[in-house]
């Protein structure tokens, strides 16, 4: 930025348009801000996940230092709480300029993986002929990449990622689309298959750990 | 001065077009890009369409723009935003462009919330900001129009691109502020990055087969880049700090004098610059750090961005 004076020497009075425009600004940062302030959106299933409960109990761990009687359990239930009554407030708060952030599709609170989960989701999309499965597409695999230049398309990813409450409004749909695709793709394909595998990431520092067995989730089936 | 009177008059200053005018380019070519990416995948009657993965067509309330266009709605918006994206690159209506796409983006957004994702809704902040200034006053097809020359000096106000800046400061710290989860501090052994490196739907690269040596190698070093995230994203209000100071150099301060002695704009500029680039490499994200580095020049001062242009030889000396 510019290193201008600070109006040390003497400089015209500002316009009564400047003074407006900057009172307009002013309104708009704060109203940016309060509409951003970082309020937890916490609920019940976040909490009841594997990486929702370790960092429950670490956090219990911690307070317990300053409440013993503190349990995993309690913290839960107060954390609902009072989370949900300060999200309440910021909403009242927030609600009469809605309508503002509404017309042009934003919010203020920004999140870039919040959550590093250690037990990641892994989109299989499987198809039958016969008696037979082969899998076709997953990401991040060379030998099943099937139609992935689509598939990874961000727009089209956001629909079959699934968030922290589980797989997104438009999933089924998605599994539609897939599964039109493959069928024009190969001929002979019966049914398809949309799941996915979740499994734990092995982390160097926490040592040899048997990881737990994969499952699967969220699958849905379209025959042809 | 009082400091309203001296916010009212710094919202009043004006500079060269150059900066945001290279951010309008960036902006519209990195949304053209998206947009154009998606008709050549065939995609647009899939996200948008009336037939497509969206129920927004069957809801009893629908967006404005299915309204008015009906079922054609969503391949409408889409060759609105591809044309508007490219008049605001070429810098042909610069204002109207900005503003038209934002509100397009926006009636997209409505139809496909879930296809709209963090930097869709963030460039069309920017894009509104845009259309308030004078973006289109240079490295335009407006000024070639106005003045004969493409790359004019023309002072334009100052004041966009400051919230140009607020924004992706404001954006940087509230990424911060939602990683309260303990992989993202010293607590769960800054084990963020190597976590987030290994998920299947975003890794560029699978790791699961490295030898014990090397992943212990790449388990260090993703534990400095989750600590440097962590600087950078929460250091954001530094940044605005020293960017003040930096304008303000003249006056007295020793915080000021260490600040700008100790170059925090350019130590956390290089930081920004650093993660954008190592997320294109290691992990799928779409148009987010172009989109991000787009709104880069904002951080620069016109006469800094000038003298780019004046290398690249676009302007005469």
């Amino acid at each position: 930025m510019s290193q201008e004076s600070e109006g040390k020497h003497s400089e015209p009075e500002a316009s009564l348009w400047a003074r407006i425009r900057a009172a307009l600004i002013f309104v708009a940062i704060a109203l940016s801000l309060l509409e951003g302030l970082p309020v937890p959106h916490m609920r019940r299933h976040h909490l009841e996940r594997e990486v929702g409960r370790r960092e429950l109990h670490r956090w219990a761990e911690f307070l317990r230092r300053f409440d013993p009687a503190l349990t995993d359990e309690s913290l839960k239930e107060q954390a609902l709480v009072y989370g949900g009554e300060l999200e309440g407030l910021h909403y009242r708060l927030v609600e009469p300029f809605r309508p503002l952030f509404s017309a042009l599709q934003v919010r203020q609170q920004w999140s870039l993986f919040p959550v590093a989960d250690p037990n990641p989701w892994w989109m299989h999309i499987d198809l039958r002929e016969g008696n037979t499965w082969r899998t076709v597409y997953r990401p991040n695999d060379p030998e099943a990449d099937w139609d992935y230049v689509t598939l990874q398309y961000r727009r089209i990813r956001g629909v079959w990622n699934p968030g922290t409450s589980g797989p997104r409004y438009d999933y089924p749909r998605f599994v539609d689309m897939a599964a039109e695709r493959a069928f024009a793709a190969f001929p002979n394909v019966e049914e398809v298959r949309v799941r996915f595998q979740q499994y734990r990431v092995p982390v160097p520092v926490e040592g040899e750990r048997e990881a737990p067995a994969p499952t699967w989730h969220f699958e849905e089936r379209r025959s042809r | 001065m009082s400091r309203w009177q001296r916010f009212v008059r710094r919202m009043d200053r004006e500079e060269s077009a150059s900066a945001l005018a290279l951010i309008r380019i960036m902006v519209g070519a990195v949304l053209f890009a998206d947009f154009a990416w998606a008709g050549s995948l065939g995609l647009v009657e899939r996200l948008w369409g009336s037939s497509g993965l969206n129920l927004s067509y069957q809801s009893e309330h629908p967006s404005l723009a299915i309204d008015l266009l009906g079922e054609n709605a969503g391949q409408v918006l889409w060759a609105l935003a591809l044309t508007l994206a490219l008049t605001t690159t070429l810098g042909l209506f610069s204002r109207v462009s900005a503003a038209s796409l934002a509100l397009v983006s926006a009636q997209l957004a409505a139809i496909m919330p879930q296809s709209d994702r963090g930097i869709d809704g963030l460039l069309r902040i920017v894009l509104v900001l845009l259309a308030c200034s004078g973006c289109g006053k240079t490295l335009s097809i407006d000024a070639k129009r106005a003045t004969g020359t493409w790359a004019p000096n023309v002072p334009i106000k100052t004041w966009p691109r400051y919230l140009i800046a607020l924004q992706l400061l404001w954006m940087y710290f509230s990424a911060g502020t939602h990683k309260t989860q303990s992989a993202w501090w010293p607590s769960g052994d800054l084990r963020g990055l190597y976590v987030v490196l290994q998920d299947p739907h975003f890794a560029r690269f699978d790791l699961s087969g490295l030898s014990e040596g090397w992943d212990s190698a790449l388990f260090s070093l993703t534990q400095i880049g989750t600590a440097l995230t962590m600087a950078f994203e929460l250091g954001a209000p530094l940044m605005g700090l020293a960017i003040y100071y930096r304008a303000t150099a003249h006056r007295e301060g020793r915080l000021r004098s260490a600040i700008n002695t100790l170059r925090v704009r350019e130590l956390w500029l290089a930081l920004g610059i650093g993660f954008h680039i190592a997320l294109m490499i290691t992990i799928r994200l779409g148009i987010f750090p172009y989109g991000m580095l787009a709104c880069y020049p904002a951080f620069f001062r016109p006469d800094e961005v000038a003298r780019w242009i004046r290398k690249m030889r676009l302007s005469p000396e």
